[in-house]
């Protein structure tokens, strides 16, 4: 049984492990808070959001949906579906880690494949480091946001200056680094021309989903028998 | 919209906490696979959608999206590839106006 003050001294060591990743998670947390205003939410919506969801690529998802006037059943479809992968990170960390149920929920509340990332480089996994590691990420996204609310209460009209372009382009950011295997570019391509079509008789969820449904069944396909590096 | 909010907080929490739940719990080894390519999938339907959701998708919108790619391939920064395309459609505007 580790002493307090270790494991006080592992989680900041965790926190501060952490901090170059936030050079990514501010101007992230920048992008979504511009689009969620210009999306027409408030800055507490804004923030409240990130507190609560704490989930780049499912909040800007959410935000672009909202601009389309998506129903509330399918914004929170499409946030759970952007981050299904939580569910095999969750998995991968119970494995290493002997949790109690409090420790479950907290680390829960913080859990994010970047903080599970940086806690794997500090050493052998170990809980108050995952917490540090997860708190920081916590804390530079949320800063980030409530800078982006700020930008975009002062900026002009949403379509002015292209920054609705934003959104796209900060997946694409996400994206592009994932792409590194045929598996994972045959998926890109299939999804994109499946978004293509169905955007085209579908409100944008509908085709989002879609996209997301048949790549993953295409992915799962063309890995059938190799070991899959998607 | 704040309660659609809260609701997309519950969610995405339960998702967290499912896995370190049922850690004991294996997967059909379809369902892995499937599960690896749930970012690469979903993120691409985003940003086709958003390309060619709310305005119609303008010239210049793609080829700063292209530009755009090329810059997250090349540094692999987030903030690299939100600049290097917004660079090219301002200027592409700049030079042209909305085509």
């Amino acid at each position: 049984m580790k002493s307090r003050s270790e494991a006080r001294a592992d989680f900041w060591r965790g926190y501060l492990a952490l901090l170059p990743l936030w050079s990514g998670a501010i101007p992230a947390g920048v992008a979504y808070g511009v689009a969620a205003r210009s999306a027409g939410l408030g800055v507490v919506e804004t923030q409240v959001m990130s507190l609560v969801v704490f989930s780049a690529a499912g909040q800007i998802g959410a935000v672009s949906l909202i601009a389309g006037g998506a129903s509330p059943l399918l914004l929170i479809g499409t946030v759970m579906a952007l981050n299904a992968q939580l569910v095999l990170l969750g998995l991968a960390i119970g494995r290493q880690l002997q949790l109690s149920w409090m420790e479950r929920l907290a680390t829960a509340w913080l859990l994010t494949d970047g903080a599970y990332g940086v806690s794997l480089g500090v050493g052998p996994l170990r809980l108050a480091v995952l917490l540090g590691t997860g708190a920081s990420m916590y804390t530079g996204w949320n800063l980030g946001t409530a800078l982006g609310a700020g930008i975009g209460a002062v900026l002009p009209s949403p379509g002015a200056f292209g920054i609705d372009l934003v959104a796209p382009l900060s997946f694409l950011a996400v994206l592009v680094p994932l792409v590194r295997s045929r598996p994972a570019l045959l998926v890109a391509v299939v999804a994109g021309a499946m978004a293509l079509l169905l955007a085209r008789v579908a409100p944008g969820g509908v085709a989002v989903l879609g996209a997301g449904l048949v790549g993953c069944a295409v992915g799962a396909w063309a890995t059938r028998e190799k070991i899959c590096s998607g | 919209m704040l309660w659609v909010i809260l609701g997309m907080g519950a969610g995405v929490y339960t998702l967290r906490l499912v896995g370190l739940v049922f850690r004991d719990v294996a997967l059909p080894p379809v369902w892995e696979r499937a599960l690896r390519f749930v970012p690469v999938a979903l993120l691409t339907g985003l940003v086709v959608v958003g390309l060619t959701g709310q305005v119609s998708a303008e010239p210049i919108r793609l080829i700063a999206v292209a530009g755009a790619a090329f810059v997250a391939h090349r540094t692999g920064k987030m903030w690299a590839c939100i600049l290097g395309g917004m660079a090219v459609y301002w200027l592409l505007w700049w030079i042209g106006g909305p085509l």
